[in-house]
């Protein structure tokens, strides 16, 4: 096992540093937590210096960690998928004695290795911009972060992966990973720290995977949670898993009887 | 090694008139009707057989070859291959099979191949030594040198082609389903690739089946041909079985000495052509012998020639018998 | 005409392929349906404390936000389906094909497909531009002078997407260049007085993305200085100017691909 993993990352590692424009591009595409950041703190500053208790230099540390864990969660495996299913080159992944999710799991995760760097240096950059910027305060908040925001990654990993099993029953599962992404913007924390938002909408939240793929990681990051808090963080990120893992083994279970291998 | 009992594959597959019209109808009320790619085919191969399948497009050859290699699920029958059954998938199956569809790719498109190559290694856990004597034996024949380390992008497709098989075959599979290997390749290209199947037969004992539309890849590879329309099996047996059943005639080709005319010729067999002094008779397989015989007294003949048809007129022939039949 | 008889042919074409799949119909409404409700979340949220930013007040800016959801569909509709195909010409060579028709090519290469798909983000983004307008106020001369100003707009959009898209003739993957235009009109939701001084003079010189969105929107609640009408103007004209130019200049480097 381990050594077909180290084969897939050595493999994708070459892959995706020949990437490496399209990444940036595609970093850069999903750019919309920084233009709301700039939108927030002009609102601050023309409001005196805060706005609902958060000060310029609070909301620059909320957005760019936003951002930076979006980043670290991008799975685009729904839309490969369907390509892989469209074009009839997932039958080359299924006659092979791996299962497809690991080959795809190796890619993202390979994928990270060469983002992060990039997005290293475009909150490096945020930081030196915005004047006072805290991103972290102790060094723990980095340590939970880093587990945190691998569970984040395997939550979505695994409802893309979903979605992308979808296109079994489906002509094309693109539109339903586009919805979901339009539902993530929405609801994960992208716009606004959540704090701004409406209370029932907020209570309603606590119960959808969004908010722990990108607002909560983002709070762990920048110290806004205790202790107790950041473990039931952690708590409720391993249910979503289980809870998605489970969905996971259920589709492709069904999904294969119903695979047509189209496309010849 | 594969057996098939009644393998039967069912589609759903939406119909529609021709334009927005039918468009729109078919936007509000789909209309859908079953269809029997694979219907009910059997047949059994011994291990290290080359059988060679035919059949138009659509017959179900391509999908009886999805349903042996694991990749779809038979709506109805048991196939079993290398003891296996192969919708389950087990690591062991996949590691004794391979399947090869064109120019499917197995290899990563901007790397070298040999990056692919050591991704395969590693999935299906091949040690090192085996993996070094097989891409020996396989740089060897199939003149891979230099063409490893280029990225796959900037091969040609031959080259490519041979990348692709040597990928497929990297972890020695006993099974090999060959679904179109030499489509789209130049002459020479394909008389290389069916120089290595038979080859790689040959050395590893392996079971072949062989789908193509170049009949030469399965004339010059297969002794044993199943021919399938419309999803089942007209014809399972050797080739020369193949002639006798699906062409009872023989083609006799005449070069004559002198002009003769057309009237002088007709009385010794059905004549086909003439031009200058070449004739050819279609004539029947069990006269053969007895009018070839009354030629030869009786014409000024030069030279003789009794030959089979082509073979890409006998399948022709028994896809319209099964359509007279059915 | 034979340009408005080509186009209707062209999208009758269109719309039947679309039609074969409608499970993406319905998801696609769905879809936009969501979109605009996060957006405007994201604007009530922004207004939450009930203050005008930047001298908008709410309704103003659902102006801007109706004037961005009508262009997000529009380009959705008309121009990506098109444009995006252009990369895909070059590289598989069938732009030959465009080329040897006795059409205008730049005509040909930008009308000949549509995705009715999007058909309901543009009815969307007019809809609440009229609800918005009916809270602030407006009059018949400002609705004649917004409806010029989007005409104006389409120019720019136009012109900037076809002439990303017409990069493909160097670069192969042009898809991922105007993705990045993508994320950057996302910015074009909110009036661009929102924004902090420097990034607002990016998105009015650098990336016109004031004059798609902010200008007809303040044409349409009579906010607009004369000023605007004439950089809109010449800002349209000029890009169009360019974008031909930049055709027939990207027309030279094309090498019909051999395989």
């Amino acid at each position: 096992m381990i050594r077909k993993a180290k084969a897939l990352f050595t493999a994708w590692l070459s892959h995706m540093t020949i990437y490496r424009a399209e990444i940036i591009i595609w970093m850069l595409a999903g750019m919309l937590p920084l233009i709301m950041m700039t939108v927030w703190i002009g609102k601050a500053q023309a409001e005196g210096g805060s706005t609902g208790g958060f000060s310029s230099s609070q909301f620059a540390a909320y957005f760019l960690a936003a951002w930076m864990s979006g980043q670290m969660t991008v799975a685009w495996v729904a839309w490969d998928m369907s390509f892989a299913v469209r074009q009839g080159t997932f039958s080359v992944k299924l006659l092979r004695p791996i299962n497809p999710f690991w080959e795809y799991f190796m890619q993202h995760v390979t994928e990270r290795f060469v983002r992060y760097p990039f997005v290293f240096l475009v909150v490096v950059v945020g930081v030196l911009l915005v004047p006072g910027t805290v991103l972290v305060k102790q060094l723990e908040h980095v340590v939970v972060y880093f587990f945190a925001i691998i569970l984040a990654f395997i939550i979505r990993f695994l409802i893309a992966y979903c979605i992308g099993l979808a296109c079994f029953w489906l002509e094309n599962a693109t539109a339903l990973d586009e919805l979901y992404f339009v539902l993530s913007i929405m609801l994960a924390g992208t716009f606004a720290p959540l704090e701004f938002y409406p209370a029932w909408l907020r209570g309603l939240l606590e119960y959808l995977p969004f908010p722990y793929i990108i607002y909560y990681p983002a709070q762990i990051l920048t110290g806004q949670l205790d202790w107790t808090q950041m473990a039931r963080v952690l708590a409720v990120q391993l249910l979503w898993v289980g809870v998605f893992f489970v969905v996971y083994q259920i589709m492709w279970r069904l999904g294969r009887k119903q695979y047509g291998a189209v496309g010849a | 090694m594969i057996e098939v009992q009644n393998l039967e594959k069912h589609y759903l597959v939406a119909e529609k008139e021709a334009g927005i019209k039918g468009s729109l109808q078919s936007f509000f009320k789909r209309q859908t009707k079953t269809v029997k790619a694979v219907d009910g085919v059997s047949f059994q191969i011994a291990s290290g057989e080359m059988v060679g399948f035919l059949g138009a497009n659509g017959a179900g050859k391509t999908t009886t070859l999805k349903m042996l290699s694991g990749l779809l699920h038979p709506s109805a029958g048991v196939a079993r291959v290398a003891g296996f059954v192969p919708f389950e998938r087990r690591s062991s199956f996949l590691k004794s099979i391979t399947l090869i569809m064109g120019q499917k790719q197995q290899l990563m498109w901007d790397l070298p191949a040999l990056d692919s190559f050591l991704v395969n290694q590693a999935i299906y856990e091949i040690s090192d030594s085996d993996y070094q004597a097989t891409m020996r034996e396989f740089t060897e024949l199939l003149e891979l040198e230099g063409v490893l380390k280029k990225q796959v992008r900037k091969l040609s497709l031959g080259e490519r082609m041979k990348c692709e098989l040597a990928a497929a075959l990297l972890h020695r599979p006993k099974v090999l389903f060959l679904d179109e290997p030499t489509i789209g390749l130049d002459v020479n290209m394909q008389v290389k690739i069916r120089e290595f199947i038979r080859e790689y037969n040959q050395r590893f004992n392996a079971t072949v089946i062989l789908t193509s539309h170049y009949m030469a890849d399965v004339t010059a590879l297969c002794k044993r041909i199943i021919v399938v329309d419309k999803g089942k099996i007209i014809f399972d047996g050797d080739f020369s079985g193949l002639l006798e059943t699906a062409s009872p005639i023989k083609i006799i080709g005449l070069q004559l000495e002198r002009q003769l005319s057309a009237t002088d010729l007709q009385s010794y067999g059905t004549l086909s052509s003439l031009e200058g002094l070449n004739a050819t008779f279609r004539v029947a397989r069990s006269e053969v012998s007895q009018r070839s015989a009354k030629m030869l007294s009786e014409l000024p003949i030069a030279d003789i020639t009794i030959e089979d048809p082509p073979i890409e007129e006998i399948i022709g022939q028994l896809f319209s018998r099964a359509e007279v039949r059915a | 005409m034979k340009f408005t008889r080509l186009i209707s042919i062209f999208m009758g074409a269109s719309l039947s392929l679309q039609l074969e799949y409608r499970a993406n119909f319905v998801v696609n409404l769905v879809e936009t349906a969501l979109r605009l409700l996060g957006s405007i979340l994201a604007l009530s949220i922004l207004f939450g404390d009930g203050k005008a930013i930047a001298g908008w007040s709410f309704p103003e800016a659902m102006v801007v936000l109706g004037v961005f959801t009508f262009f997000d569909g529009l380009m959705g509709m008309l121009l990506f389906p098109n444009l995006s195909k252009i990369a895909e010409g070059v590289r598989t060579g069938t732009m030959d094909f465009v080329l040897l028709k006795p059409i205008d090519a730049q005509f040909l290469v930008s009308f000949r497909n549509i995705d009715v798909l999007k058909l309901p983000d543009v009815l969307l983004g007019v809809g609440i531009i009229i609800w918005a307008l009916n809270q602030t106020g407006t009059s018949f001369f400002q609705i004649i002078l917004g409806i010029g100003l989007l005409l104006l707009a389409y120019g720019i959009v136009y012109s900037i997407i076809f002439m990303l898209s017409t990069t493909a003739f160097w670069f192969v993957r042009v898809e991922n260049v105007t993705e990045l235009f993508w994320g950057v009109y996302r910015a074009g939701q909110f009036p661009i007085q929102v924004f902090p001084g420097w990034v607002r003079t990016v998105f009015t010189f650098v990336i016109p993305i004031a004059f798609i969105t902010t200008v007809p929107a303040q044409a349409f609640t009579g906010q607009l200085e004369n000023s605007s009408i004439v950089w809109a103007l010449g800002l349209s004209v000029g890009l169009i100017a360019l974008s031909r130019w930049f055709w027939r200049f990207a027309l030279r480097s094309y090498t019909s691909a051999s395989s």
